[in-house]
């Protein structure tokens, strides 16, 4: 199986992701197209690492002792975590708004317009 | 020397078509779907096609995580939102009259340049790792070597990473309390 599938799925994937940011009308439908495009960041990490296999990295700086790491995964699994932390500080801003403003929709934020 | 050094059995190509599909038409669902509910649960569904995604790909730990981060809280955050959020009055039945053409074009456009520069690309993983050779470490789960990179080579991130998380967490309390 050639690793071009997983990057088109991938690529698939982001192009929704794009098309909901730029059309959904509330916040919180476009914090969920973010959470798509990196669930496709993320398979093309892990397509790539399953390719590539585990890769040989110094243990640290100042060592020359060498591991075996995957390094796709890791990368993912720090894309996963940003992620977590993207949504759960997007959706305080929503809510926020939300108190403020009585509307989630980001055409009525719009007093910073000139 | 397109095929990686990683071991897939001779039925992974279906999976990996019923994964894709689950994926494909989960996020369809999100960018489709007025009622927002509908649009969160679309977007479980391509966690979970994701995840099986990852367990073709040899990734099992990263499935579980994905699981668990994904569909078990970042979707209980999004329903949270929502349930916050309600509005009496739904306005988001309104077609996507605000910029429906520009987003399909670009979104075309974004998945052309990627999928012809992906198929154009002579693709050549015969220079892979050394270590995944030996017959030994064909058994041995990915996430030993994950974790140990996780706390050797890459310290600086995991801790930068926790330190976000500390930072996210506080950052939550004070945008999002009553005052």
């Amino acid at each position: 199986m050639r690793v071009e599938y997983y990057l088109t799925v991938s690529a698939i994937l982001f192009s929704i992701g794009i098309f909901g940011v730029i059309t959904r009308r509330n916040a919180i439908a476009i914090l969920m197209s973010i959470e798509l495009l990196l669930n496709a960041v993320n398979i093309n990490l892990v397509a790539f690492s399953h390719y590539w296999g585990t890769r040989l990295t110094r243990a640290a700086f100042t060592s020359q002792e060498e591991i075996l790491s995957p390094v796709g995964q890791s990368f993912a699994v720090f894309v996963i975590i940003i992620a977590a932390a993207e949504a759960a500080i997007g959706l305080a801003i929503v809510i926020a708004l939300y108190r403020r403003r009585e509307t989630v929709f980001v055409e009525d934020v719009n007093t910073m317009k000139w | 020397m397109n095929e990686g050094i990683g071991a897939q059995g001779s039925y992974s190509f279906y999976f990996f078509l019923f994964f894709s599909a689950i994926s494909v038409v989960g996020a369809l669902g999100v960018v489709l779907f007025r009622n927002l509910l509908h649009a969160a649960l679309a977007l479980l569904v391509t966690f979970l096609g994701v995840a099986g995604l990852f367990v073709i790909l040899n990734a099992e730990f990263l499935a579980a995580v994905q699981v668990m981060i994904y569909a078990g809280a970042i979707i209980i955050l999004v329903l949270f939102a929502i349930l916050v959020s309600q509005n009496i009055m739904k306005r988001d039945i309104i077609q996507t009259n605000r910029a429906g053409l520009i987003g399909i074009l670009s979104a075309i456009t974004v998945a052309w340049i990627f999928i012809s520069v992906f198929w154009s690309v002579e693709w050549d993983f015969s220079s892979a790792a050394v270590g995944a050779t030996d017959p030994r470490l064909r058994f041995v789960p990915t996430v030993y070597h994950l974790g140990v990179s996780l706390m050797a080579t890459y310290t600086l991130p995991f801790e930068i990473a926790g330190l976000i998380l500390l930072f996210t967490l506080m950052g939550c309390l004070v945008i999002a309390r009553k005052d």
